[in-house]
């Protein structure tokens, strides 16, 4: 495996941090709008 | 060494905080936020805590005593939503904030800024909501769970409550997403997921949860918003709408909250038992398991709130029995902590002490709770002072004592202080005293049955309600007690040692106390 130097290794880190962050943050906003959509199809076929 | 360090080492230089108010503005500092989110969390723990004197005097005696059957319900409604997303939230993220860092050898948090936002909307979405209080139509009075079609009745506090909602949620996905980021990339080199202290461990977890169900909430006010505005009927009958699908959201948000505002009481107490006990906590893996496990039950179990609205009784058992089974993840914990002071060489110090108290007292919560997750019987005890006794037991001798119990614990190392040691203890002892009296009694005045969010009721529960007032009471003037100790500990006091206390193992009791504003510039080596 290629070793890297702290430089490098840091600037992964911080790509990967901010990969993660957003990724999180577009989880969170999937959830938002799913739950919303969600309601509006229950809403939309009412059980009888 | 490489160019490319020595060239780091060169570019660096440490410094210390900006001065005055813009440096707790603008600060993307770890431990700055940590403070400011700690003071903010006690301030709310007041204002929260003077809206239940308000709640508890008109409680004292039958009849309608100091304030009007609105305003009550105003009360009671603020009352919970500043004690839960206010005081004790802010609280866990404070200690986050302040110890994940410290706790895995990292300099800061993985997004300094972002921290600072996060902590920023929050006195926003609290002058907001606390602002409704002065409002035409008062502020909201339909109880913490918003549900409609009586929230839809608010008056102009409505649009102000939702959005102060919304702020409070982003704060929370933001301060997950931190310690998520933070968590999984900034461990020293040596600190294995497995080799985390149970308090990083058992954050990781509640992060998760939080950006599960954080937009839920939001969603579910979304949707009460367009329902009173913009003329859509999710839950509104009338016009097909139903107002049941809201309280099933609500609580698919609402139980996993639960567990957001305990988990990392567990994490913390965790930390401490085994400090006292100076002994290892006994089963360290099996926590780890417990607390995923308890994170993953707490998602199918929405239903127990809701059994008297009327399911299919295959729901009703399905929702009751995956309720009990979260018994066993917490029942492995209980027993572990016992565990861990087994023929320990116990000592009681204050945190000691909160822990101690922690481990009954949750436990009888926690027994409570086990009454009302059997359906059938759910439903003597539905909306009664027995459910309000319970998540009390829960939320204050559980999350709120631990959350004391580490900041005596952690206090020392903060501010470089030893508190007062038997103020502390007094600060206990009242308190344990009191809360008991304050709650114990309700669980009888909810098994005779009286209902809950009511300012007035029938005579036969004057007296048990006239104990609990009093306990109240002398509960919420214990608690300036802790006020005290805190501000004259971060004034000054006797000079704490690095180590702090003789069996504390982590990385956090390597740092001088108080610790350098930057915590570790290089990376340490865990072993």
């Amino acid at each position: 495996m290629m070793t890297m130097n702290p430089v490098q290794e840091d600037s992964v880190r911080k790509q990967r941090t901010r990969r993660m962050a957003i990724g999180l943050g577009v989880l969170a906003i999937a959830f938002y709008i799913g739950f919303i959509l969600m309601s509006v199809f229950v809403y939309s076929n009412p059980t009888p | 060494m490489s160019e490319a360090t020595t060239h780091d080492a060169h570019d660096h230089h440490d410094h210390g905080p900006a001065k005055g108010l813009m440096r707790w503005v603008t600060t993307t500092n770890h431990k700055d936020i940590g403070t400011l989110y700690l003071l903010f969390s006690l301030l709310m723990f007041f204002v929260g805590g003077a809206m239940a004197m308000v709640i508890r005097a008109e409680l004292f005696a039958p009849g309608m005593q100091i304030v009007d059957p609105y305003f009550f319900n105003q009360m009671t409604t603020n009352h919970a939503l500043i004690m839960i997303f206010g005081a004790v939230m802010p609280a866990f993220v404070g200690l986050a904030n302040w110890l994940l860092p410290m706790m895995i050898g990292a300099p800061d948090m993985a997004l300094p800024r972002m921290n600072n936002w996060s902590f920023w909307i929050l006195p926003f979405a609290f002058s907001m909501l606390i602002g409704t209080l002065f409002m035409d139509g008062g502020a909201p009075a339909a109880g913490w769970t918003i549900y409609p079609p009586l929230v839809l009745q608010t008056g102009d506090a409505f649009p102000f409550m939702i959005f102060a909602i919304h702020m409070m949620g982003i704060s929370s996905v933001m301060g997950a997403i931190n310690v998520i980021a933070t968590i999984l990339n900034m461990r020293a080199p040596g600190m294995t997921l497995m080799k985390m202290p149970l308090f990083v461990w058992t954050w990781l977890i509640t992060a998760y949860l939080l950006i599960a169900v954080m937009p839920v909430l939001a969603g579910a006010v979304t949707m009460l918003l367009t329902d009173k505005y913009f003329h859509t009927s999710f839950f509104t009958a009338a016009g097909g709408g139903d107002p049941v699908m809201y309280q099933h959201i609500f609580w698919f948000f609402g139980h996993p909250e639960v567990y957001i505002l305990i988990l990392p009481a567990f994490g913390i107490v965790s930390q401490i038992i085994p400090t006292f006990a100076r002994k290892q906590l006994f089963g360290y893996s099996s926590m780890v398991y417990a607390t995923a496990s308890i994170a993953f039950l707490s998602f199918i179990v929405w239903a127990h709130h809701m059994f008297t609205v009327g399911m299919p009784v295959a729901g009703e058992l399905f929702f009751m029995y995956a309720t009990m089974l979260i018994a066993v993840p917490t029942g492995v914990k209980v027993f572990n902590w016992v565990s861990t002071m087994w023929k320990g060489s116990m000592t009681f110090e204050t945190p000691m002490l909160f822990a101690l108290g922690f481990v009954v007292l949750f436990t009888i919560g926690g027994f409570s709770g086990l009454m009302l997750a059997i359906a059938p019987s759910d439903f003597q005890y539905h909306d009664t002072y027995f459910v309000v006794a319970h998540f009390h037991y829960v939320l204050v001798t559980g999350a709120i004592y631990a959350i004391m119990a580490g900041t005596y614990y952690w206090l020392p190392k903060w501010t470089g202080h030893m508190y007062n040691e038997t103020l502390g203890k007094w600060h206990f002892w009242l308190s344990t005293i009191t809360v008991n009296i304050l709650f114990f009694p309700q669980h009888f005045l909810g098994l005779a049955g009286m209902p809950r969010r009511i300012p007035d009721y029938s005579v036969q529960f004057a007296e048990f309600n006239m104990i609990s007032s009093i306990g109240g009471f002398a509960f919420g003037l214990s608690q300036l007690m802790f006020a005290y100790i805190v501000i004259s500990t971060i004034r000054g006091g006797k000079k704490a040692s690095d180590q702090v206390w003789d069996g504390a193992k982590g990385l956090e009791w390597t740092l001088p106390s108080p610790p350098p504003y930057h915590s570790f510039t290089e990376a340490p080596e865990v072993k």
